[in-house]
């Protein structure tokens, strides 16, 4: 396996990482046991799998919002010990400042770094115009539709330039014309500015279209990785592609196998 | 698009005064039934005045307030009106006093407990006691400590819109979502950032329905330490209308207690409907 020299080429390394929690009543649940993870600089990586299998649990301890049980996970070498702007998370659900402007809902981690005033908002404005959110800036959040919601916290949390980007099912609740004209743009985005990104998802057809790398996890463990072989740059009409129907079947199927092996150890 | 917008603002501008019309309409009505009332309660027994008196004599028991001015004073509308004005002043500063200080402390106190866990797991239980004291028991207790001064009645009311608004600050801090927490400080804020740029924020639309509930309420608290110990204040002239079996007076006070705390409460609406414009709400 990997050993301590190589920590310096990965950005995001993730070493033998065991999570147990515990229940309201008590119980103790394994959500990750052992899972070792090596993700390259610039790289794009999805993490399916069913669900309450810990693809959620495993990115919020790279995000650093809940620490492993044993095991140790590192960004560029040095050991992730709690949240920070060098990852950024975009969240399955509204995070979003609802008592401020969607401007100022981008200016945030802006006003955290201590940015000048002139600056941020010049910034902020840039961002948004990325996302398409020009014309919404001075609205509040409640004023938007789901998928403008998505681009707010996009734009905020690259806004922030983050080394790393963390998406916690992103576009799980948006309809499907919205989540692949969100995707595409994201494709765009990272294009313009090139970031380590891991994607969680239960979309199999979000996953083979956004990553180079796939990774298929089971109850609390690395199933297999499957890389995708598309040359970026990706657009709307690769979804369409025969070999791209061809590989969602197999990924279909592996997924399938994982899920029966579930059922089979919930049976016991 | 903009004439959907502008057919919606004109049918809520039409609602909105159908419903003032309406309202007032009511408020009309029911003074019509009161005044009904009184005339039967009148015609039937004697001195029915004790009793139930009418609008008009509740007007024309204006002049009578002169007397708390002195009992030399003139029974005239104007010095009637004077004596509303002084004890009117008179209560509203100690209200005032009760509710800074009682608000202060409560949100203060709310804001420290909501902060440290340490502070919490020490204090949060004997500080809860507190709610659990009948207030009005209280009374006797502030009378003996501070006697019939203004003091006595800023205390009482104080600590009472303290214990209040300290419960509803710790259980308004207590809600604020965990997700738009943690999503800050994915951003990089630091917990003393979150809490002064997040919970704050994200509190005040609940600080804002307690206070309105506390300053109903602070009117009632301020009346009953106002009875039992003050030398002016319109608790105190109330009392004393009563003592002269003078209903029309009593009322009088009711109304104008009743006017002062609805002003209150809309104008503590008004700002609190700037300060929530982000709140997502249904619009009719």
């Amino acid at each position: 396996m990997t050993d301590i020299a190589t920590y310096a080429e990965n950005c995001i390394a993730v070493r033998n990482v065991r999570k147990v929690m515990r229940t309201q009543r008590g119980a103790e649940l394994v959500a990750l046991s052992g899972v070792d993870l090596d993700i390259a600089e610039g790289e794009f990586v999805a993490i399916v799998g069913p669900s309450g299998c810990g693809k959620t649990t495993l990115l919020n301890q790279i995000a650093g919002l809940a620490m492993p049980t044993s095991g140790e996970i590192r960004l560029r070498g040095k050991p992730v010990v709690g949240p920070g702007r060098d990852r950024g998370m975009v969240f399955q659900a509204d995070a979003l400042f609802f008592w401020r402007t969607v401007r100022a809902n981008v200016e945030f981690g802006l006003e955290v770094q201590g940015m000048a005033r002139q600056v941020r908002q010049q910034r902020a404005d840039a961002y948004l115009a990325l996302v398409g959110l020009s014309a919404f800036a001075d609205l509040f959040p409640k004023e938007l539709s789901g998928g403008m919601k998505k681009r707010c916290q996009i734009a905020a949390v690259l806004a922030n330039n983050p080394d790393v980007l963390l998406m916690d099912e992103p576009f799980g609740a948006l309809d499907y014309p919205t989540k692949c004209q969100l995707q595409e743009e994201l494709l765009l985005i990272l294009e313009r500015e090139a970031k380590t990104t891991v994607f969680v998802t239960h979309d199999i057809e979000e996953a083979l279209f956004l990553a180079d790398r796939i990774v298929v996890m089971g109850p609390g463990t690395i199933r297999q990785i499957v890389t995708v072989p598309f040359v970026r740059p990706r657009r709307n009409d690769l979804r369409v592609d025969p070999e791209f129907s061809r590989r969602k079947g197999e990924l279909w199927r592996l997924l399938e196998t994982v899920h029966v092996q579930r059922a089979v150890l919930g049976d016991v | 698009m903009y004439e959907t917008q502008q057919a919606t603002v004109s049918l809520n501008r039409a609602n909105l005064l159908q419903g003032r019309w309406s309202g007032l309409v009511a408020i009309l009505a029911l003074i019509g039934l009161w005044w009904l009332a009184a005339l039967m309660v009148q015609a039937t027994l004697m001195r029915g005045e004790i009793f139930l008196p009418s609008p008009l004599q509740v007007i024309e028991a204006i002049p009578r307030l002169s007397v708390f001015a002195g009992a030399n004073t003139p029974q005239t509308f104007s010095n009637g009106l004077w004596v509303i004005a002084v004890n009117t002043g008179s209560s509203a500063l100690t209200l005032v006093g009760g509710l800074t200080i009682g608000g202060g402390l409560g949100i203060g106190l709310g804001l420290a407990f909501g902060w440290s866990a340490t502070l919490r797991l020490v204090l949060e239980g004997p500080f809860l006691l507190i709610r659990v004291i009948p207030l009005f028991a209280l009374l006797p207790l502030f009378l003996s400590w501070f006697g019939g001064t203004r003091t006595g009645a800023v205390s009482f009311v104080a600590f009472a819109v303290f214990s209040m608004l300290f419960v509803n600050t710790l259980e308004a801090i207590r809600n604020v979502s965990p997700l738009v927490q943690a999503y800050a400080r994915t951003l990089g804020a630091s917990r003393l950032r979150v809490y002064r740029c997040i919970v704050v924020p994200a509190i005040v639309p609940e600080l804002i329905g307690g206070a309105r509930v506390v300053l109903g309420l602070s009117w009632a608290i301020l009346l009953a330490a106002e009875f039992l110990a003050a030398q002016s204040g319109i608790g105190r002239i109330m009392i004393l209308a009563q003592q002269y079996f003078d209903t029309s007076r009593v009322i009088l006070i009711v109304l104008l207690i009743m006017v002062y705390t609805l002003v209150l409460d809309r104008f503590v609406a008004a700002m609190g409907a700037r300060a929530t414009r982000w709140v997502p709400r249904k619009d009719y």
